[in-house]
């Protein structure tokens, strides 16, 4: 064979090589995931959030809403006038007042204060990550115990709105029927919900029912205007029948 | 001939030469290019204007791309499409030069000439339209909000390369974009010296060949290894603030712009070891 396709079939066989190494990688760090140590991403929706973060004042944080973005320590962040927040002791409550100018929002920490802060982000606690492997396909795992599929539930009503309280157990919800895409209620009152961007696809609204905002987070891009609705104890329960 | 394969006053007799015989129809190609691409921003920005509606600001990503980037790319498929010509190729064979000078001229030729063109073009049709639309339209604050983009407002009124240096999701859009350039030229390059007839539709054909095999070997890993594309992104955003010492917003793609670059310099070295063999047939 000739010499130069010999080297392309070699190169390409490096490439591969590189990538399993670097999937690798990726899936042992498990940076984003596991360890929570940033946020980003964070929708801006008509209802209030706020995250609390624990850490030093002098360490640098970033907050970046669109379309303006800040660069501060903590109390430079205190200073400005797009979130509301106060700090008692060490603790920074940081409220994030939706409207339609800060639509989005970014929350970055260097590797010098992740650890710090990760210990300080009350939504640690537990966690749960919401994927969405392909359209009408979601499921849902829980990231300490890696587990998956502890509960299927397959969708035999289509018309009926699925409600799903994370707290209660592992889900997954299986759509046997392509065009079986009915709303989707998920309650969360101590998981953190990560989503997917592939939670784009799903063709139906996504209600989210969290008492903290902040559990919610996900990189969906612009494409799924996902709901963020505080529902009371009574509203709550009559979904979830 | 020495048997150091590059000579700089060969070269660029080299280039002279190629100028006398081509310069004519290279820059009647660049103005037509050019000229072509002005009439289309000015035609879409007139109706914008005309409509009362001002998206000429969001115009620019994908007149970017267009016409700094797709243009030049699918003049390097024109390009090596024509070189590929049988009388072509012996004329080019029996140039008096090393086989490093030939594959040079053709890479300048193909590949760096028509991305520095495209970004002039794009250059000043944008400052002419920049220029046009501030004459004409008064920015309006709910224009921020139609795009979708959220380096908007550092990009507003101003010419898109003017922002690199502080932008970084510009920045690293732009790199990404010239990699792909590289790789998908540098790609009809090599190829150009396999096929001999029908050479676009056979580079297509196999880059679709290619793409299905290799997205199909990507999402049996990740699926195998139980993880999701968004972890390979984060981990390397992970690293670019591990080096950069801070969060680089946009820096994800760097996961198709680096493969693409470094990709790309294989191809063109594959593409000389190509030209050697050619000379020894």
């Amino acid at each position: 064979m000739k010499k130069s396709i010999l080297l392309l079939f070699g190169y390409l066989f490096f490439l591969m090589i590189c990538f399993l190494a670097f999937a690798q990688t990726a899936r042992k760090q498990n940076g984003y995931n596991e360890n929570f140590n940033y946020i980003r991403s964070l929708e801006m929706p008509t209802a209030y959030r706020h995250l609390v973060l624990k850490g030093d004042r002098e360490s640098q944080i970033t907050v970046s809403c669109w379309p303006q973005e800040t660069s501060s320590t903590l109390e430079g962040i205190l200073e400005d006038g797009v979130l509301e927040q106060h700090v008692s002791n060490d603790t920074l409550y940081l409220t994030f007042t939706g409207s339609n100018h800060y639509r989005y929002l970014d929350l970055s920490v260097p590797p010098a204060f992740q650890s710090i802060v990760s210990d300080g982000i009350q939504v640690q606690a537990r966690t749960s990550i919401f994927q969405g492997d392909q359209p009408g396909k979601i499921s849902i795992r829980n990231s300490h115990n890696d587990q998956r599929n502890v509960l299927d539930l397959i969708l035999d009503q289509p018309d009926k709105a699925i409600a799903l309280d994370l707290d209660q157990c592992n889900t997954t919800i299986r759509h046997e029927n392509s065009n079986a895409t009915p709303p989707l209620y998920i309650y969360s009152i101590n998981s953190r919900i990560q989503f997917n961007e592939l939670i784009s696809f799903y063709p139906s609204p996504i209600t989210i029912v969290a008492d903290d905002a902040s559990f919610v987070s996900g990189n969906f891009g612009v494409t799924k205007a996902l709901q963020l609705t505080p529902l009371d104890e009574a509203a709550r329960r009559e979904l979830l029948k | 001939m020495s048997n150091f394969p590059f000579n700089s006053t060969r070269f660029s007799r080299l280039i002279r030469v190629y100028f006398k015989e081509n310069g004519r129809s290279l820059t009647r190609a660049i103005f037509s290019y050019f000229v072509i691409s002005l009439a289309i921003w000015l035609i879409i920005t007139s109706i914008l204007i005309a409509e009362g509606d001002s998206f000429h600001w969001g115009l620019q990503i994908p007149m970017f791309e267009f016409i700094a980037i797709i243009g030049p790319t699918l003049a390097a498929a024109w390009f090596y499409g024509r070189m590929n010509k049988p009388e072509r190729q012996i004329s080019f064979l029996v140039i008096p030069a090393t086989h490093f000078e030939k594959h040079l001229l053709a890479t300048l030729m193909g590949i760096v000439v028509p991305l520095i063109a495209g970004m002039l073009t794009y250059y000043v049709c944008e400052i002419i339209c920049i220029e046009l639309h501030h004459l004409l339209v008064t920015p309006k604050d709910y224009y921020y909000y139609e795009l979708s983009l959220n380096f908007k407002d550092e990009f507003y009124g101003k010419p898109l390369i003017l922002q690199l240096h502080r932008n970084h999701i510009l920045f690293v859009f732009v790199v990404t974009n010239i990699s792909l350039h590289g790789f998908f030229s540098a790609f009809f390059q090599f190829f150009s010296l396999h096929f001999t007839k029908n050479l676009i539709f056979k580079i297509v054909l196999l880059m679709v060949i290619l793409t299905t095999f290799i997205s199909t070997f990507i999402f049996m890993v990740l699926e195998s290894l139980h993880i999701s594309e968004n972890r390979l992104f984060d981990l390397v955003e992970d690293w670019v603030t591990s080096i950069m010492g801070r969060d680089i917003n946009g820096s994800e793609t760097l996961l198709f712009a680096i493969p693409a670059a470094f990709s790309a310099v294989v191809l063109w070295y594959a593409g000389y070891v190509r030209l050697k063999e050619y000379q020894l047939q």
